[in-house]
């Protein structure tokens, strides 16, 4: 599959239902493209925690509601000119959920283990993995756009 | 992706030998064998990652909840995490709370 948006070359997608019978194929599918296209070992790990962290929130909330999908796609920015841009973009039509990006605090190593709350912790986590985390709610879909630059002598086809 | 553990048992040192990928599918299996363990009783509860690729919040969360179940001299240690979990965990400041083995 591939289409070229305003902005995005699509490289490849996936359209399921957020329920746990989908889990495995929803993580193949960030596995496989996150390996096909980051050479660099820590940033495709870091995208496929980030990606994992929000099907599970998306998963959550939405699971078992009716007429629910989930989206996703690796693609191709073509709008940064400077550097490669590889995003996995992640939608879905269920409840609006604004994760505030900009406002997540990072956790506070002084706190002790007995008093930490891990509430935050996998946000924080889709937050610091990435290169660049994009939110948006459009057409009843909260969309998020996970994005890692790439070295500009790789080249994504 | 599926998760085995192999518990190991030692008296007051339980060593938890964990295969695959550690997720928000598999965690729950690690939390229900954490609290099968008495971890009031343990000195020492390792976590040996040697065969583990991949962990979530979610196995972040199963590693709080046995530290937070033990006594407070009591240690919670990550045998041979690759460099990747290595890094999260100490991004997310739980190096503090928990010991590096390398063997």
């Amino acid at each position: 599959m591939e289409n070229t948006t305003n902005n995005q070359k699509i490289l490849s997608q996936i359209v399921s239902k957020p329920s746990m019978d989908s889990w495995d194929e929803l993580m193949d599918f960030i596995s496989t493209e996150t390996i096909k296209y980051i050479s660099d070992k820590k940033k495709s790990y870091g995208l496929k925690l980030a990606a994992e962290e929000i099907i599970s929130n998306i998963i959550r909330v939405s699971e078992c509601k009716e007429g629910v999908i989930i989206k996703i796609s690796s693609q191709k920015d073509i709008t940064t000119e400077c550097k490669a841009v590889f995003d996995l973009v992640i939608a879905d039509n269920g409840i609006h959920f604004d994760p505030e990006f900009d406002s997540l605090k990072n956790p506070c190593p002084d706190i002790k283990i007995s008093d930490r709350k891990i509430g935050g912790l996998g946000l924080f986590l889709v937050k610091s993995s990435c290169d660049r985390v994009k939110y948006i709610y459009k057409d009843l879909f909260n969309i998020y756009t996970l994005s890692v630059y790439m070295d500009k002598t790789e080249e994504i086809s | 992706m599926t998760l085995t553990i192999r518990t190991i048992d030692e008296n007051e040192i339980v060593t938890l030998v964990l295969q695959g990928d550690v997720d928000t599918k598999t965690a729950p299996e690690l939390l229900e064998v954490l609290t099968t363990l008495k971890l009031k009783e343990l000195s020492e509860l390792k976590i040996d990652l040697a065969e583990v690729n991949f962990m979530s919040s979610a196995g972040l969360r199963a590693l709080v909840f046995a530290k937070q179940k033990m006594n407070h001299d009591s240690i919670v240690s990550v045998v041979n995490p690759n460099d990747e979990i290595k890094d999260v965990i100490i991004k997310t400041g739980l190096s503090n709370a928990l010991s590096f083995i390398n063997t």
